[in-house]
């Protein structure tokens, strides 16, 4: 036995089988080139987006369940049972998760495309209790955490919102065909506010606690700002909750103050990690996190802006698109080339047992095309967006779905070599996943 | 906190620090040398600061070659980090809440 394996071997309790972890990355890859497919498509329906189903309502869901959401779950249940010393309580639930999440989400976006109620209730039940099973296996790590409290307060919030949001999901859901809720915007607005803010905001503000000064190596985050960014977060969610369930402007005004304080204090302490770090070349991959850094406030500050009626007709969309395609897709995809082969390497291949390094996992060229692509993308559909040219959207989604298909070409080596590991592993001694 | 001198090619037994428990700094460690090797003691620490305070030593001024730490848990992203920096590594010990990891310069 080698020694990664012997490694590996004796860390198995709480690594996870790297199926599990990777069935999540994969999913979010191959989501995300039919995420800029169906903006390509809904150009002319997103410009003059409104409300209600469509490519625009579709495309949103793709992004967020199949893309935000799996690689969140994909990085929480490979890096918190090692973070926390804590084996996942059992595994079956997030294999099970994934056959729910997966032709959930598929189901969610066809309804949504052809307002088609059966396929959203029925993918909508079965995204959410993918969800909510993923959520208990996660807040059942997190309550047994020893040592990560900062970590683990902003994973407890995220849970919180997955668990709200998921509720007001299906009301919206079911209410496309029965029309019961007395105001679905209201409802619509504090479900986006909780998957955007909440749950994918709070979890990308924690995992940065570790993961940032992880890749950067550097020192942690300053605990004070960490404490300040959570209670305001907290706070923001909360006003911001109330704020739109109520339809109450200055409710929702002082929440974006404190999202942007939030935002502030959050950001301060990423820099002064940035400042600290040993690593001096940090790659592509903090090319996208350092943008992602910039467009959370833009995000807000476009909300406040629309919140105060200076944004026009477009505002609400064009805040959509900063606060997910912008923000959090923009962070995830950074983090996603950073994790995918350092994952991978923690895996040996099966041909020797011999581990591959980063770099020999990292196709440079792919992943720089990706990433021109995904910042050209994001520039000239924002464009696109606030002037309402459908031409200038397909444009840019034309160059989001060419990026997205060159970081399926960085990721599928990676994928490749996992496949083959499992294959080739005859004997029993080397495998380490279940 | 007894301080690691920068320097040029530091002698390991210039790093010998007391055994004092109080030596623990926060996201550094506590470091000695033990018949000439250096040790780095980072129980205790939150990740990822177990495996920066040994990066921190590892590609410090002192230009170490080899490198015995402590740690409450494998620490398996440490692991690719090495391979990629030129490190191998061996596990000494394992029990539970212990591992002791040797490292050392690939030639």
């Amino acid at each position: 036995m080698t020694l990664a394996t012997t490694v590996l071997a004796g860390a198995k309790d709480r690594v996870l089988p790297p199926s599990i972890p990777f069935r999540y990355f994969g999913a979010a890859v191959l989501f995300h080139p039919a995420l800029w497919l169906l903006v390509l498509i809904g150009a002319p329906e997103t410009v003059g987006f409104s409300g209600g189903t469509g490519l625009s309502l579709a495309a949103l869901h793709i992004l967020t369940l199949g893309v935000l959401a799996t690689t969140a779950m994909g990085a929480a249940l490979q890096l918190l049972p090692v973070a926390t010393r804590q084996a996942m309580p059992a595994h079956w639930p997030a294999r099970l998760g994934f056959w729910l999440l997966v032709p959930g989400t598929l189901m969610v976006g066809h309804g949504m495309a052809t307002a088609t109620g059966w396929a959203m209730a029925l993918g909508g039940a079965m995204a959410a209790t993918a969800l909510a099973m993923l959520g208990v296996l996660i807040a059942i790590n997190l309550m047994r955490a020893r040592d990560l409290g900062l970590v683990a307060a902003h994973g407890q919030v995220a849970i919180l919102s997955l668990f709200a949001l998921l509720v007001l999901g299906l009301l919206l859901v079911f209410n496309f065909a029965h029309g019961f809720l007395p105001d679905h915007r209201a409802v619509a607005r504090t479900h986006l506010i909780l998957a955007g803010y909440g749950f994918m905001g709070m979890f990308v503000a924690g995992f940065s606690q570790i993961l940032v000064p992880m890749f950067a190596l550097a020192a942690s985050p300053d605990r004070t700002l960490g404490r300040a960014g959570l209670w305001l977060a907290v706070l923001a969610l909360a006003l911001g909750v109330a704020g739109a369930l109520s339809a109450v402007g200055a409710l929702v005004i002082a929440a974006i103050v404190a999202g942007l304080a939030a935002t502030a204090a959050h950001v301060t302490a990423m820099a002064r990690v940035m400042r600290k770090r040993m690593r001096k070349r940090l790659g592509l991959s903090f090319v996208m996190i350092r943008v992602a850094w910039v467009l959370l406030p833009l995000s807000l500050v476009i909300g406040l802006l629309d919140q105060l009626g200076l944004m026009g007709e477009r505002g609400g969309t064009l805040f959509v698109f900063v606060l997910f395609a912008g923000w959090l897709l923009t962070m995830l995809l950074g983090v996603l080339q950073r994790i995918l082969p350092f994952l991978a390497t923690m895996h040996p291949a099966g041909d020797g047992g011999r581990m591959p390094t980063l770099s020999q996992l990292t196709a440079e060229g792919p992943l720089k095309v990706a990433t021109i692509c995904h910042l050209a993308a994001l520039a000239v559909s924002t464009a696109g967006i606030a002037t309402g040219q459908e031409l200038v959207l397909r444009l840019g989604a034309g160059v989001g779905l060419a990026g997205a298909i060159a970081f399926a070409v960085f990721a599928a080596p990676i994928f490749w070599r996992l496949m083959r590991r499992r294959s080739r592993a005859s004997n029993p001694e080397n495998q380490t996943s279940g | 906190m007894t301080s690691v001198k920068a320097g040029k090619a530091a002698p390991v037994l210039t790093l010998a620090m007391s055994g004092d428990p109080s030596d623990r700094t926060e996201g550094h460690g506590k470091r000695w040398v033990e018949d000439g090797v250096p040790h780095i003691d980072v129980r205790g620490l939150e990740p990822p600061q177990p495996m920066v305070a040994i990066m921190r030593v590892l590609e410090g001024p002192e230009r170490v070659e080899s490198l015995v730490a402590h740690l409450d848990r494998e620490p398996i992203y440490l692991f690719p980090e090495l391979d990629e920096r030129g490190w191998a590594h061996e596990i000494l010990a394992r029990e539970p809440g212990a591992v002791r990891l040797a490292i050392r310069r690939r030639p």
